[in-house]
Parts: C-alpha cells; structure tokens; sequence
C-alpha cells in the first residue's frame, strides 16, 4: 500500500512576506518560488521540512499545527 | 504586441540584474541577436542590496561612472567589537555605495545602446530540452498573458540566488541553512551616521554568524543592514536583530525603506554550464560568502563567461564542452579567493564576543603600527597574525 504523503502545513503571512526570494533558494522540493512580484508555494512538493521557516529574514512563514481530532 | 509564439535568438539572458545586462550587452556589441527576459517590471526594482561597491576606477572598467547611481564615495571602514571598541583604516576612494536602481538600469541602457533587447515583465517559466541539452526557454507575457518561446543555442541564467535556470539545468542545489545569510536592512535617516565611512559592527548578541552594516547613501541618511546565520540567530528573525540594534544604537532614526534577503555563503559551484546553458552573478554564486558584496564580482563573472560565450557561438559549439573554460577562467579570476573566503567564514561562526574583541583590538594596533601602509584586508589579517603569535595559535585552535 503506497503512503500518502503528508498534507502541506506550511503557511504564508501574506502582510509579512516581502518577496525577497530567500525561501525559494533553500527549498529542496521547488515547492517555493517567485513569480513576476510575489510568493507562491506549491502545497503538493512542500514536505513540511521547515527549513524555510529558519531562514525568513522577517518570519512570515510558518507551519500550522494539526489539529485532528478537535472539532 | 508580439504575435509569434516561436522565437529564435543567439543568446537568451534570464535575469535583467547586474551581471545579465553586462553579458548582454557585451555578446550585442559582437553582433549576436541577444533577448533579455526580466520578471519584474522595471529594471532595478525593488532594490535588494546594501548598495557597496568597489572603487569609481573599478566600476568604469564596466560602465561609464554617472554620478547619478553613485550615492557616497568612501574614503574608508570602521570595524566595531562587541564591545563596542572599534578599528579604523582611511583609504581614500576606495568604494562607493551605489544606487542600486540607477546603477541597474544604467546597466540595461548601454547592454540596448549596444544592440540587445531587453522585455520587462516577461517570466522564464520553463527551460525548453532536447534531452539534457538546453535549446531555449518558455516565457510567460506578463503584460498580457501570453505564452511564448525562445529557441536559442545558449540560455544564460543570471536570475540571481534563487537561479531557477540554475536548478532546472541541475547545475545548482538548494542552499543549506549553513551556506545563506538571512538579511533585512533599512534606509534610515537620522543623526550619528558616518558620512564617507562604512561601518560594520559584529557580536553574538549583535548579529549571530555575521554582521550589521552601516553604509552611508548622503546627508543624515544610511543603508542599515544585518546578515545573520539562520540558525545561530535563536533569537528572533533577522529583522528583530536589527530593530534591536537600531533601537539601541540609533533612537530617533526614521525608518525610510525596509527590504531583506538571503545572502549567498556558498563557494564556487564545482561548474557553472551545461549543454546550451552557462550562469552568471549570483545565479552562479559569484559572490563573496564571506562579505557577502556581489556587485564586482558579478561584473567580473559577467566579462569572463562573455569571453567564452562569444567564442562558442562563433564557432557554433554550445556544449558544455566548448563553455567549460568558464570555470577555469573564473577559477583564476576570482574562484581561488572565494574558496578561501568561504573558509574564513567558517571559522568566524565559531568566533565569540571574547575572540572578537581581541582580534579588533589586535587589527587597531596592527594599523597604526603599520601607518595604514596596507594593500587591502587579507594583508591586514595576515600582518595581524605575524604581528601577534595569539591570534595565528586560535585560529589554528579553530580550524580543529
């Protein structure tokens, strides 16, 4: 039986994100990239590491936490 | 409107900054049918860059030097311990801070003067292949969503440290945490900045793994930036460093522009082409990881793989094959030194507030004792080190 993998958790603060690209460079999947004037973030390459959530000079990113099991 | 959707060129030039306006222009001015593709709408904006460059005399080697992007021309540094002490070596003109728009799209003038075309708001989306081979690009329109291509013997991918050409091509990787600077600045405007002085302050409260620059831009106004190690800064974003230290150290200021980014800290990529495709600038991590300044380097970068470009579409061989000179070329040049100063950037991580304030109290010394009879700032730590035994032993402790 094949895995699924994991939804994407991660999250862009849109008010906070200046599009300075940092992110998309230490993305491992290219789930991050720049377009013409802002961020975009593919959910389906995004693997939760994280790593770009460290490097945001202005921490607009984060990854939401699940919440199964509430209501 | 451009109705075609199949085009053909000599060279296409992803990225419209700094070392892809220079290649293009120079391969025009051979008289090879160039295409610049630029994401943004205008050449040069939003300025991302502490704006210090090297020496008037160095950048006319480039482009004519117009007092237009020239901002402040620096006559020497300052280098501020932790504690706050600090050494000063005066070295009459020998860098500017720039204009870094001005400067952009003076680069993109002369690269059109010179016979190359230059689309703002047109997206490379999409390296085009025949195999592993690259023959031109897939372009998205943004002014009106159309989508087109480009055929070309050589794609040049100079579209900065994010290098999307980089990635497709598999000639670049993702950066590790380890190998980026996380950085944020702010135009500020106020009292107590230096006037024709760069300033730099480090510490591991101040700045974790790097360092806060003040760059003056004129009267009463200052580029003040940070470059953090992302994971050495446990304290908040690159951002909250700096509003710490500009709170500190600069109460009243005004805070006129705020931008921010990565710095690349990498060393020189094992090689920087492929079949039908080369990079340039950043894209090609040409920069000094230790410094983190990019602007010369880039425009060297940009000259040395011009070189080899025009010989390869004169002779009407693209490969890999015929461009792999660049890396020799840019080993020569410039890639020697970046390697030794990816390493001095490894040992400055492992630097602390104790270290620090010996190795700027030892540089004073050294540069009064010496009357600021020195070359430039590598023979300032060498001269260090001979002048006292005890920094050569810690930094022989650190490599370790």
């Amino acid at each position: 039986m094949k895995a699924v993998p994991a939804a994407c958790r991660l999250r862009i603060r849109p008010e906070e994100c200046v599009a300075c690209a940092a992110c998309p460079s230490v993305c491992h999947t290219l789930a991050l990239r720049m377009d013409a004037l802002e961020l975009v973030l593919d959910e389906d390459l995004c693997d939760n590491c994280s790593v770009c959530v460290r490097v945001c000079p202005v921490g607009a990113l984060y990854i939401e936490r699940s919440n199964e099991g509430s209501g | 409107m451009r109705s075609t959707s199949n085009e053909k060129a000599d060279a296409v030039v992803v990225g419209g900054g700094i070392a892809g306006s220079l290649l293009a222009g120079l391969l025009a001015r051979d008289g090879f049918r160039v295409v610049v593709l630029e994401k943004r709408p205008v050449i040069g904006v939003p300025v991302r860059c502490g704006e210090a460059a090297g020496s008037k005399e160095e950048i006319s080697k480039f482009i004519p030097v117009d007092e237009e992007f020239v901002a402040v021309e620096l006559n020497g540094a300052r280098g501020f311990a932790p504690d706050m002490t600090f050494f000063e070596k005066r070295m009459p003109g020998f860098g500017v801070v720039l204009e870094r728009d001005k400067f952009d799209q003076a680069l993109a003038a002369q690269a059109v003067r010179r016979g190359a075309e230059i689309r703002t708001y047109h997206e490379v989306v999409a390296l085009e292949k025949a195999g592993s081979r690259v023959t031109g690009v897939k372009v998205k329109d943004h002014t009106n969503g159309a989508s087109y291509t480009i055929a070309s013997p050589v794609t040049i991918g100079a579209d900065g440290i994010e290098s999307f050409v980089g990635r497709w091509a598999g000639l670049t990787r993702h950066l590790r945490p380890k190998e980026i600077h996380s950085g944020a600045e702010y135009l500020l405007e106020g009292n107590g900045f230096p006037t024709d002085t760069i300033e730099i302050y480090v510490g591991t409260a101040i700045a974790p793994g790097g360092y806060v620059w003040v760059f003056p831009k004129g009267h009463r106004v200052a580029n003040v930036g940070i470059g953090v190690h992302p994971t050495m800064a446990t304290d908040g974003t690159a951002r909250d460093y700096l509003d710490r230290f500009i709170d500190e150290r600069y109460p009243g200021a005004a805070r006129l522009r705020f931008i921010a980014g990565g710095v690349s800290g990498s060393r020189p990529l094992d090689t920087m082409v492929g079949d039908g495709v080369l990079l340039a600038g950043e894209a090609a991590r040409h920069n000094n990881p230790f410094s983190g300044g990019g602007i010369m380097n880039s425009l060297e970068g940009a000259e040395e793989a011009h070189k080899v470009v025009t010989k390869a579409l004169s002779r009407g061989d693209t490969s890999a094959e015929a461009l792999k000179e660049y890396d020799a070329a840019w080993h020569n040049r410039n890639g020697r030194s970046i390697r030794k100063f990816a390493l001095l950037r490894e040992l400055f991580f492992k630097l602390n507030d104790d270290d620090l304030n010996g190795l700027v109290s030892v540089l004073d010394k050294v540069v009064r004792a010496t009357d600021g009879r020195i070359a430039d700032y590598a023979d300032l730590f060498r001269t260090a080190a001979r002048t006292t035994p005890g920094v050569l032993w810690k930094a022989k402790r650190m490599l370790w």
